[in-house]
This record gives C-alpha cells, structure tokens and sequence, in this order.
C-alpha cells in the first residue's frame, strides 16, 4: 500500500524511513481571499499522520480543521490562497496539484468522506447510481463489473438488504445509512487515505458509535490511513492514535493520543477535555449536591411537572408517545433521553402547551394542559420553552433588546420599564450591552442560545424546557450555556429545568434526574445515580456503553 | 434628455466596481436607471425646470416639424413641441401608475393577509377569486372597470389597480403563509401574544418585504397599462399631455412624422426599464444589508 507513490511525479525528498507518513503537512499556510485582501486563517501548520492509523485532527467551528482537509483532497474553496509550506500523501507532495492531476488520486489515494450526507448526495439518483459513479471515475470498469463492485462495496460498510438500498433513493434511507453510502462511495478506488470530516456530529450516538465501528474496521481490513476531523475532543481521544489540536488556525498540540489525554501539554488542550461532559462527570457536583439539600429541605414536595398516562398519536402506524408517566421535582434538572424519533420532541412541545394530546393528563404546577392547546398561552410565566434552534424562534427583523423585552411588552409593560428589564437580563446571560441593538442573524451560535434563554428568562417563569439548548454547539461554548444554567439555578433554587439531550455523558453531568424513552414509551426514568448504576432496559444500558470513553481516565 | 442620460450615466458608474462595505456593486445599468428616474422625479414635480414652454400652446405653421436644436422631439399636427409634453405628460403618466399601485398594494396586502392568516374557507374563497382575477386578461379586465365606473383618468388608474390586487395578493398570501407557521410565530404565541399583535408585529413587517420589492415592477406595468387604456381612448382626455394619449395621437402620423409616435413611447419603455430595473438594485441593496 504504501509503496504507491514512488511511480507519481513531484517526489519530494525524503528522509529514509521505511514508509512515508500517510499525511505529511509542513508549514501550510492558506488564506481566503475577499473584499480586497487574503485574511489567514491558516497559519505554518505542520503535522504528521502515521500510515495505518487513524489521526484526529481537532478543534472548535472556525479553527481551520475543514480548510486543512480541503487543502490535502485538493477540494479548497474558490477564493483559498496557498500562501506556504507543502503537503504530501504518502510522500507524493500535493500542493498547487491542478484539478486534472487531483482527477488521479482522488479515489485511488484518497477518499473523501463530507460532512453533511443528505447534501452531498443528488437526490434524484440511486445509491447504487451514486456509488456505480464513483467507481468508475476511480477505476475504469465496465458498467456491469462497477455495479457487482457497488455492491461489494456496500457489503463491505454492513448496509442491510444491500439489493433494495442500490435502488433506494438518498431521502428514503436513515443519516446512519446514508453515512456508510458516502464511506462506501469514497472507498470505491481503494484509496489508502480516507478523510472523515465531522462523519458523526449529525447522528445519535448509538449509531455515531456504529459508524466509528464501522470506520475502525476498515482501517484495519483494508490497511487504510483515516484523518478523522471532528470538535469533539473525547472522541477524538477514543478512536485515534495521533491527535492534532488546532485553535485559530495554529496547532495547539499534537502527539500520541495516550500521551495527549495523560499529559496535555497546553492549557486550550487541558481546557478543552474539561469542557468534554463524559470526560468531567463531576464538574457541578458541588452545586448539585447544595441544590439537592435546599429541595430536601424544602416542606413543599408537589411536583413541578407531572404527567400520568399521556398518550399521543400524528395518525402513523405507532403513536408518537404510548402511556408516559413522568414526574419532576420542583427545582430539579430532569433530563429527557433518546433518539431522533423517540417522541422527547413531542413530550417537551405538550408540557409547553404547544401540540395536542389524545389522552392522559398533564399538568404544570396548579394547572392542567387541556388537550386541545390554546393558540395563544394564557399563562407564559409558569413554563418557558427553549426551541432547539434559537434561529428559527426569534424572529429575524427584532432588535436582541426588543427579542427579549417582548414578552413583558406583550403583558402591557411600557416600553421603557420593559427594555431595563430586558438590559438586565441580557446582562445576566453574559450579552454585553454592546450587542442589544443587533439582529439576531448577526450573533454566534453560543449567543443566540444566551438571547433564547434570555428571552425565556424575563418572565421568571417556574420552569424552563430546554429543547436540545447545545446538540449545534461545540464543547466549549456548551459548557459556557451550562455553566449559566447553573448560575441561574444558584440564583433561583426554586427553578425546575427540563433538558431535553441525546448527549448521555452531559445528562449523567448535569441532571438531577432522567426519563428515558424508547420510540414514545418509557424504558427507564427515576434519579440519575439509578440509571447509570443499574439501568434496566437493553436500551438504556446501549445509550450508556455509546457514551465516548476514552482508555485512560483523566486527572 | 435621454439622450443625455445615457451618455453621462456610465462615467459615473465604471469607477465604483466593487466599493466594498455594506454596499452592493453598482453598475453602468444602475446608475442610467437612477439618473433616468431623477429626471422624472423632477418633470413630476417641477416640469417647468425642465421644459419651459407651455404644452398646451400650438404655433401655426411649425405643425409636423422634425426634431431639431429648437424642438428636440420635433412638433406634432397643430405645432405643439413634443418634448415639452412628454416631459408635462409624466405627471399625468406617473401619477396615475402610483394611483394604481397604491390601490393594488391596498387591495393585495389587504386579501394576502387575511386569505393566509384565516386559512380554511375565507382563504379558498379568497384564493378562487385571485384565480378569476388572474385568468382574465389584465387589459381586459380593466377596460370593464373603466366602463362601470366611467371614462377618465383617475377611472383608468384605479381599474388598472383593481386588476393588479391579484399579484400582490398572492405575493403576500404565501408569504404570510410561511410566516404563520414559522417558528417565532409560535414562539411569541407561547409568550401570550394575542393573534392580532402577532399579527401586527411578527407576521406583517416580515411579509411585507417582498410585497415591496414587488412595487417598481408593478409600477412599470401599471404605465403600460395605463398608457394602452388612454391609447385605446378610456383614459386621459384630449389636449391634455398623457404618454398613451400622445402615442395614440401619433397613430395617424407614423410614415410621415415617426417621432410623434416614437418620443413618448421611447419614454415608456425606458420609464418601465428603469423601474424594474430599480427592483432588482433594491433586491441587492436588502440582501446586502442582510
């Protein structure tokens, strides 16, 4: 495998190792080019990655981790500049390659696994079209021998029923499958380097692990070199041998992975496997234990939420919610866990009052949901919902200020009185003034979420529903949006939380409780300690084994 | 005067490509459409500025004459200078078009929004009608509106109004549509906002958008319209300068004297290029600002 580059034009000289690294990147520099000049968002990267393993190269939205895959698969955008420095596949140097030499590795050397599955598959074509394509551009095939190759190679990823998959179309499979398509399809020239850019941050974790599996496997069958892209550090740490740190277009760190997560050397590393949920299960454990004494101190043991036998149908051939008891203690963090599909959607939209039910009841302190919900919410200060995407919720055109201070507006406070308290709240997320008159188009992920909760927050409502508040955020900037919910929690111990999370690891971190729910019933629920201890289905038990866990513990 | 427009317009325009900051790239194109428009602006408001004589007065024996340094647009039959009532006739032209637009805006924004935000049965029947409106040829159309309520000018421009209620209503029905079921619309139900402030507040000032961008277009039709309504004699009274009118007087005059004819035409076309062109700037300038 790795002899193949010797044949290639352009070898650069090379010390005398026995076999070249699979990646070798020395000083890169890129830049993009706008408005006139070249901003430099990569600057004198170096990195190795080892044949035959799997190298992690990490780093939050913006640290430049795409721009360097691109700049390796020859895939850089437009307006990207070379600025300096080389790289090389297997020694063979690839910098400034045209796109009619690219035409000859990419498959042959390398495959390309992309970020976003359903966007990067046409939707008119067969996955068996798709893939049969990109066998042919990488080997020349008759039409009948690339097809018998589409299907091997879908047996070689584990696609179930493979015949009726090469015939499916890209919207009719699941975003687990469709991932193993776009393996299967850039493995199609047998490529000794695969490039994985975030495979699994769009999946639920079960099957984020099946497909990390899947990955793990391949590289060992068929001898690959993988370059797995990803933000999240702890799965980094788990599935790769060599670990590259990026911040701000810069390496940070990089070096063996058993060696990084024993003895990070720099302080963004160190603060980045803090901010990893699964890695510091006991981040808030003092807040919560004095959390935890002011509720059993307290004589009131009413229920902030309860509902009892709630059943809910959209009309499909299963009900979205089967007969869901759940109780939530005033003050408490209760978490709700599943998968996509699993109906914990649709549970926190009927606690909100938003979507209707069929039977069961369901009440938010003194007062009942009705089963058919009133369009208007006669009572927004008892519940606050948090949408899962902030972008969506709040609407485009409003000034942040006025985002937050419409609720109060709504309830006829004057405008004047209305924007203090909306100042003051902003203020309490972290919103610097400074930022009050902008459009909510105009702020970062991490603040959106802030203005959201800020918004939910004006009201002082009892409770708080929380729809997915981090699943688009990295690890940073959700432990900074946790890290509030704890103040606000410190603030106002009375403050009942409901988080709905398919993260387990940041579940088993932050909640006080959990109910767990498997395709709209209940499989688990009760106090957090008791679900990890001793979960008692099959699927609860899956959730916690999918929980990245990297081999060696950090201090 | 157009004449001049074109030729300056460039100039101006070539130097500032790519400006940068907040602002869009402004073109030759753009820059004529702006310059062509100020100029209407100002034979709207002042035409005197302009065109000093009067439009109405005739000169005996200058009948038919070809344009020339005295009459940049020739005369017509009774000796009257064209130039100086194409540029009278723009207020007439364009007052009635912002007339029409105004009552198609009204109509439109009016049915749009309470066809999409009622939904069920008014939005059937709403959206049935819209169909019929839009089914029957706009010309048509207005010239039994004139009828009913009366030949004249004011009469035209409201008739072509009426007949363009239906695009506006369905730009802004879809729009408003979308909006009812986005996410900050339930977001600010969820906080206790009656249907009316959600209304008001969330659902209207979003909508309204490309209902506006809708306007130059709009404008540029209603000139035509209004223009073929007085050309067909169910608009503007004779002498007064209307470009239709002056068109349709032209008529008679097309092999011997074409600029009768060809001078408010000219202008029509470039009055409707202008304005739809001014569409598609706005369309830039908002995405930018976005």
């Amino acid at each position: 495998m790795s002899t193949v580059s010797t044949e290639e034009v352009g070898v650069r000289p090379l010390p005398p190792v026995t076999t070249p690294p699979a990646i070798a990147v020395d000083r890169l520099s890129i830049g993009y080019a706008g408005r006139g000049r070249v901003a430099r968002t990569i600057d004198d990267v170096s990195f190795t990655a080892p044949a035959g393993r799997t190298t992690a190269l990490v780093g939050e939205s913006g640290s430049g981790k795409t721009t360097i895959a691109s700049a390796i698969s020859g895939l850089l955008a437009e307006n990207a500049r070379w600025l300096g420095g080389s790289a090389a596949l297997h020694g063979t140097d690839v910098s400034g390659l045209s796109a009619r030499a690219w035409q000859a590795l990419h498959g042959r050397i390398l495959g390309y696994v992309p970020q976003d599955p359903l966007g990067s598959l046409d939707p008119l074509q067969t996955v068996g079209a798709h893939i049969t394509e990109s066998v042919r551009q990488a080997q020349a095939l008759s039409t009948q021998d690339a097809r018998r190759r589409a299907r091997d190679l879908l047996e070689t990823v584990h696609v179930a029923d493979v015949d009726r998959k090469l015939r499916s179309h890209p919207h009719e499979l699941s975003g687990g499958q469709l991932q193993r398509v776009l393996i299967a399809g850039a493995l199609a020239g047998n490529p000794s380097v695969l490039i994985a850019d975030e495979p699994t941050s769009a999946l639920d974790a079960t099957v984020q692990k099946r497909v990390l599996d899947l990955l793990e496997e391949l590289r060992e069958e068929l001898d690959l070199s993988v370059l797995l892209i990803t933000h999240d550090l702890s799965l980094a740490a788990e599935r790769s041998d060599h670990v590259v740190v990026l911040r701000g277009g810069v390496v940070v760190e990089q070096g063996e992975s058993d060696r990084v997560i024993a003895a990070p050397s720099s302080p963004y590393t160190r603060e980045l496997f803090r901010d990893v949920p699964s890695l510091t299960p006991e981040r808030y454990a003092a807040s919560r234990e004095q959390l935890r004494a002011h509720r059993d101190a307290v004589e009131d043991r009413s229920p902030a939420i309860a509902v009892s036998g709630l059943t809910k149908s959209f009309g499909g051939p299963s009900p979205a919610l089967e007969g869901v008891d759940l109780s939530v203690r005033r003050g408490e963090i209760h978490a709700l866990v599943g998968e996509s599909g699993s109906g914990k959607t649709t549970l926190a939209r009927i606690i909100a009052g938003l979507t209707s039910f069929d039977a069961g009841t369901v009440r938010v302190g003194d007062a009942e949901r009705p089963r058919t919900p009133h369009v208007v919410n006669p009572d927004p200060g008892a519940l606050q919902l948090v949408y899962q995407n902030p972008l969506a919720a709040l609407d485009p055109r409003l000034r942040l200020v006025d985002l937050v201070a419409e609720p109060l507006r709504i309830r006829g406070t004057a405008k004047a009185a209305a924007r203090a308290s909306a100042t003051d709240v902003l203020q309490r997320v972290r919103i610097p003034e400074s930022l009050s008159s902008r459009r909510i188009g105009r702020l970062s992920g991490g603040q959106r979420q802030r203005v959201a909760i800020a918004r939910a927050l004006v009201l002082s409502p009892g409770v708080l529903v929380l729809d997915e508040p981090t699943s688009a955020l990295d690890v940073t900037v959700q432990a900074q949006i946790v890290d509030l919910l704890f103040e606000l929690r410190a603030e106002n111990p009375d403050l009942t939380l409901v988080v709905i999370s398919h993260d387990l690891g940041l579940v088993r971190q932050i909640a006080d409780s959990a109910t767990v729910l498997q395709r709209g019933q209940v499989v688990d629920h009760g106090r957090i300690e008791d679900i990890f201890g001793d979960a008692t289905s099959e699927y609860t038990k899956r959730l916690i084994a999918a929980i990245p866990s990297p081999p060696q513990v950090l201090v | 005067m157009t004449v001049a427009t074109r030729a300056s317009a460039p100039a101006g325009a070539r130097r500032a490509p790519r400006t940068g900051r907040g602002l869009p790239a402004i073109g030759a194109a753009d820059a004529a459409a702006v310059l062509f428009l100020v100029l209407l602006l100002i034979a709207l408001i002042a035409p005197s500025l302009l065109a000093r004589a009067d439009p109405l007065a005739a000169a005996d024996g200058q009948g038919l004459l070809a344009p020339s340094t005295a009459h940049w647009f020739g005369t017509d039959y009774l000796g009257r200078d064209v130039y100086t009532r194409v540029v009278h006739g723009a207020r007439a032209s364009l007052s009635a078009s912002a007339v029409a637009v105004a009552v198609g805006l009204a109509g439109g924004l009016t049915l749009g929004v309470v066809s999409g935000y009622l939904g069920g049965v008014v939005d059937s029947v709403i959206s049935r009608l819209i169909d019929v409106l839009l089914s029957v040829p706009g010309l048509l159309l207005s010239m039994v509106i004139v009828v009913s309520l009366g030949f004249g000018a004011v009469n035209a421009a409201i008739a072509v109004g009426i007949s363009s209620i239906a695009s506006f209503a369905r730009v802004t029905r879809s729009g408003v549509l979308t909006l009812r079921s986005s996410g900050y619309v339930e977001a600010a139900q969820h906080q206790g906002a009656s249907r009316l402030r959600t209304l008001a507040h969330h659902i209207l000032p979003n909508a309204v958008g490309p209902v506006v961008s809708l306007i130059p277009l709009q404008f540029g039709g209603a000139i035509v319209w209004i223009s073929s309504l007085s050309f067909l004699g169910f608009g503007a009274v004779p002498p007064s300068p209307e470009w239709g009118l002056q068109v349709s007087e032209g008529r008679q005059y097309l092999l011997s004297a074409p600029w009768l004819l060809l001078a408010p035409g000219v202008v029509i076309v470039l009055t409707v290029l202008s304005a739809s062109h001014l569409q598609g700037l706005w369309e830039k300038i908002r995405r930018t600002s976005n």
